[in-house]
């Protein structure tokens, strides 16, 4: 580039030379200028009024015109740069901001240079380039660094920030031997704050913690200074009375050791702690009232145990009742005297407050305790009260007692301390509470025990004891009740074993018992023992579970009770052979019977055809009478052989196809010529049914006859057949006397009769329908009655049609 | 004459039998099995034989006869006081069955039955 290009060049040269630099300026940002420092006259390029903001020629350019633009930080620096050009030598670079009429802020630099015109003239060549694009960059990438920086600082920080352990930094400050004598925190996070109650904004003043907080413990700066000794991290668990707070704490060094830098991290186990330590007394009290039943003892093993744990100088339980204070015992450490008494509750303003309140009544030192009056004072001196922890007993929301813990020395009693003095009172309430429980249970228990022995049943819980191989060999007995020895003979059986007092008994009682025991099931049965010479009905049952081999025997010695049955059953023998040896006489005796009624029968039926024969004679007919009776005499005959053969099980059926319709009609007219009855036979078409015809044959006469003989001569009797589904049913209707109600139940039983005035005139010996009855269910089928008096009786036989009667 | 031979145990019975049918037939009595079975005898037209003797049963008999080349088709009524006596009647061969007590007139109508066939 000519050195004065506003200044020389030829027309047409100029021209194109002109364009060339426009379309450079433009491509570079550029822009040109020149100064006249003599005439003050400024030319400015195209381009240099466009990065100025301005239109080509806007304005005329002067010395004034750039520093009007440039940033007011900026413009000082660019006149002393102006001020240091100095003539023919090289160009020195000025960058600053300037400002847009549109108040937009674009970077620029500038290059100048003095020279001199050809009219010796000096003038500034400057060359301006906007470099707003690349600075921005060059902000951009440096600003991104600053923020990773910060970046990484905020995650550091919201990492301390968001744990919950409280965090911080701090240098510790030693004395001359350097052990730790104080400190000074350099970062604290929030939960610094929270978890020490601390104010971080205190702390972090530059004061040391000492000045902050004087009354933090020595302990925590004698363990700092160790860190910062050893330079070795730490960690430990340590308690502070100042806050009454437990803390784990994990102490480290930090930055470079002469720094004497620790990083603290720690949290508040202070929960944890109290509930461990807690639970250690709590427990030891729990062990020391496990075996405790008796609410006295109860009271003493609470009040010593807490005394030591609070090592306090005395402990006692005040029961409140009504309007007094009664203290029965107090645990105290020895030469205190006891307090032992009753107090009057108005007077003694501590119980009565607990009382009033049901709150714990706190007093660090009776002489400074605002909550002490004169009164009060006056009464615990004496008894070396100094101060005490007096906490409600309180039951259903009552105060029945109170819990007080005494030190004869001013005590400055902590939370945690009332805390588990109000929930030792809580648990003797309840183990008190307990033992009243168990001895209710002890109460049942011997309830039980009457029970058991008032009872007649022998009862008794047995241990099975088992050889080596653990095969049960014999048994301890654990319990037993009254009624046991009277049972099974045993004296005195409570801690004995049935060995021992019965050495013959049988392997058979062990197996069984020890059966339940493993199994667990309950066993009724019947035994008998030779060894205890009884037979014995029993119940065993387990007790407990299979480990502890126990069982629980009721019973009851059945020997005389055997020996009863046994006799009964021989009576039932000899009866049973008794009615063999009657129904075999009575099958002997109707069948020897039948000879001479045959020839009775014989010869009346000759002498009465011979009388005939000679013309119906007074004489005839007499004989015709003799036959009847005859016949009736064979009938009855047959029932007792009927009857006989029932009740031996030998009644021979001889089954066939039968037309029951038919068999109906036959014995119908049988029976109508000997009566004067109407019949009325109402049939509907039957299957044919397997049966045997003689004795179905003899339930129709049977049951005929029955309907004619108990009804008026002119009444009628309806017969109705029917078949159902697989069976055919006949029911014989008559309009008789009826039967009793009373009756109908046994009307078919062997040699029931119905036994009324009005039936005296109907003679049998009950065998007719017992006989009918006993032939239908030989057929497998089935016969009612129903009746009522007056009226008719309806008796009603069903028959299988398809049955085995083999 | 038509003859016809009564096995029957009881002399009650006997003469009853012998009164209702000795007018008519040539009536030969046994009181047991016993010559039936041992002796030579005069074959009859029909055998009357009581089912309960003592010795030798009646169905025993019975079934003898009907056994034997010379006798098994002479008729055998047999009598009984036992109501089944029907079915026994058939199991030993007999022809027909009489329950004691019997009609007087059924007995002669079932005997000239079988005599006469």
């Amino acid at each position: 580039m000519p050195e004065n290009i506003a200044a020389k060049g030829g027309k047409q040269e100029g021209q194109l030379l002109q364009t060339l630099h426009d379309y450079a300026e433009e491509i570079g940002n550029l822009g040109t200028w020149t100064w006249n420092m003599e005439t003050n006259k400024a030319v400015y390029s195209d381009n240099m009024f466009r990065l100025f903001g301005m239109e080509p020629g806007e304005v005329e350019p002067s010395f004034d015109t750039i520093p009007k633009f440039v940033h007011p930080d900026d413009r000082q620096r660019l006149l002393a740069g102006a001020g240091q050009l100095k003539e023919n030598q090289q160009p020195i670079l000025i960058g600053y901001r300037i400002i847009r009429k549109d108040n937009e802020v674009r970077y620029l630099t500038n290059k100048l240079k003095l020279v001199r015109n050809s009219n010796h003239e000096r003038v500034i060549i400057g060359v301006t380039q906007d470099v707003t694009e690349a600075k921005l960059e060059e902000y951009a990438s440096l600003s991104l660094k600053e923020q990773t920086v910060q970046q990484t600082n905020d995650k550091y920080q919201e990492l301390i920030s968001s744990i919950d352990e409280g965090f911080g930094v701090a240098e510790v400050i030693l004395d001359d031997k350097s052990n730790g004598v104080d400190m000074r925190w350099l970062l604290l996070n929030p939960q610094f704050e929270r978890l020490t109650g601390l104010s971080r904004e205190l702390l972090l003043s530059g004061k040391t913690v000492r000045e902050a907080a004087p009354n933090i413990e020595d302990k925590w700066y004698d363990k700092y200074g160790d860190v910062v000794r050893r330079n070795q991290p730490m960690r430990f668990e340590e308690y502070s009375p100042t806050f009454d707070k437990w803390y784990d704490v994990y102490v480290f060094p930090t930055d470079a050791p002469e720094l004497k830098h620790v990083g603290i991290l720690f949290q508040d186990i202070t929960e944890r702690k109290r509930r461990e330590q807690q639970q250690e007394y709590l427990l030891k009290i729990s062990d020391a009232l496990g075996s405790v039943s008796s609410p006295v003892v109860i009271e003493e093993i609470v009040t010593n145990t807490a005394m030591n744990h609070f090592k306090a100088d005395r402990c006692y339980y005040c029961e409140v009742d009504g309007d007094s204070a009664i203290i029965r015992r107090d645990a105290a450490r020895a030469g205190l005297s006891p307090v032992v008494g009753t107090y009057p509750l108005n007077s003694f303003v501590t119980f009565k407050n607990v009382v009033d309140e049901g709150q714990p009544f706190i007093v660090d030192n009776v002489y400074t305790s605002g909550m002490v009056d004169e009164h009060l004072r006056t009464l615990c001196i004496p008894f070396q009260i100094i101060s005490f922890i007096a906490v409600p007993v309180v039951k259903s929301g009552t105060v029945v007692g109170i819990l007080c813990l005494v030190q004869s020395t001013p005590r400055d009693w902590m939370q945690s301390e009332i805390a588990l003095a109000v929930e030792t009172a809580q648990r003797t309430w309840a183990a008190v509470e307990n033992a009243n429980a168990e001895r209710a249970l002890r109460q049942n228990e011997q309830k039980y025990r009457t029970l058991f022995d008032s009872i007649d049943e022998g009862y008794c819980i047995i241990q099975m004891i088992y050889d080596d191989d653990g095969k049960a060999v014999d048994w301890l007995y654990l319990q037993v009740n009254r009624a046991f020895e009277l049972n099974n003979g045993l004296h005195d059986a409570e801690g004995k074993t049935i060995v021992e007092m019965a050495p013959d008994i049988e392997g058979k009682w062990m197996e069984i018992y020890d059966k339940v025991a493993k199994t667990g099931e309950p066993l009724r049965f019947e035994e008998s023992s030779d060894a205890l010479n009884r037979i014995f009905s029993l119940y065993a049952f387990r007790i407990g579970e299979e480990h502890e081999r126990k069982v629980a025997v009721i019973f009851t010695d059945i020997t005389e009770r055997k020996k009863t049955d046994e006799a009964l059953r021989e009576n039932e023998k000899q009866l049973r052979m008794l009615l063999r040896q009657r129904d075999e006489f009575i099958g002997v005796a109707s069948h020897e019977l039948k000879t001479p009624v045959t020839v009775m029968k014989a010869y009346a039926e000759i002498v009465q055809e011979r009388l005939e024969k000679l013309g119906g004679t007074e004489d005839g007919k007499l004989l015709a009478r003799l036959n009847k009776q005859i016949d009736r005499l064979t009938a009855l005959i047959n029932d007792l052989l009927d009857t006989t053969k029932i009740s031996e099980g030998q009644l021979p059926l001889n089954p066939e196809p039968i037309d029951l319709n038919e068999l109906l009609q036959e014995r119908i007219e049988e029976i109508r010529r000997m009566a004067s009855h109407k019949f009325n036979l109402k049939k509907r078409s039957l299957p044919g049914i397997n049966a045997d015809r003689e004795r179905i044959g003899q339930v129709i006469t049977n049951l005929l006859s029955n309907a004619i003989k108990y009804s008026p001569a002119d009444a009628t009797v309806t017969i109705i057949s029917e078949a159902n589904c697989n069976t055919v049913t006949v029911s014989i209707c008559d309009e008789g006397y009826g039967i009793p109600e009373e009756a109908l139940d046994r009307i078919f039983e062997r040699f029931f009769r119905v036994s009324n005035n009005a039936m005296d005139t109907f003679p049998g010996m009950g065998l007719g329908l017992y006989i009918t009855a006993q032939i239908i269910q030989k057929h497998n089928g089935s016969i009612s009655v129903s009746s009522k008096q007056g009226e008719g009786s309806v008796f009603t036989f069903t028959l299988p049609i398809n049955t085995d009667l083999t | 004459m038509k003859r016809i031979i009564i096995v029957e145990d009881d002399p009650d019975i006997r003469d009853a039998l012998d009164v209702i049918l000795g007018s008519t037939y040539n009536v030969a009595i046994y009181s047991g099995a016993a010559p039936l079975l041992e002796e030579d005898y005069e074959l009859p037209d029909l055998y009357i034989i009581d089912k309960q003797l003592s010795g030798v049963s009646g169905l025993s008999l019975c079934e003898y006869l009907k056994g034997q080349e010379d006798t098994m088709r002479i008729p055998v009524i047999l009598l009984s006081a036992s109501p089944d006596i029907v079915k026994l009647a058939k199991s030993s061969g007999a022809d027909d069955a009489l329950e004691k007590p019997f009609k007087v007139n059924i007995l002669r109508a079932m005997v000239r039955y079988y005599v006469d066939k």
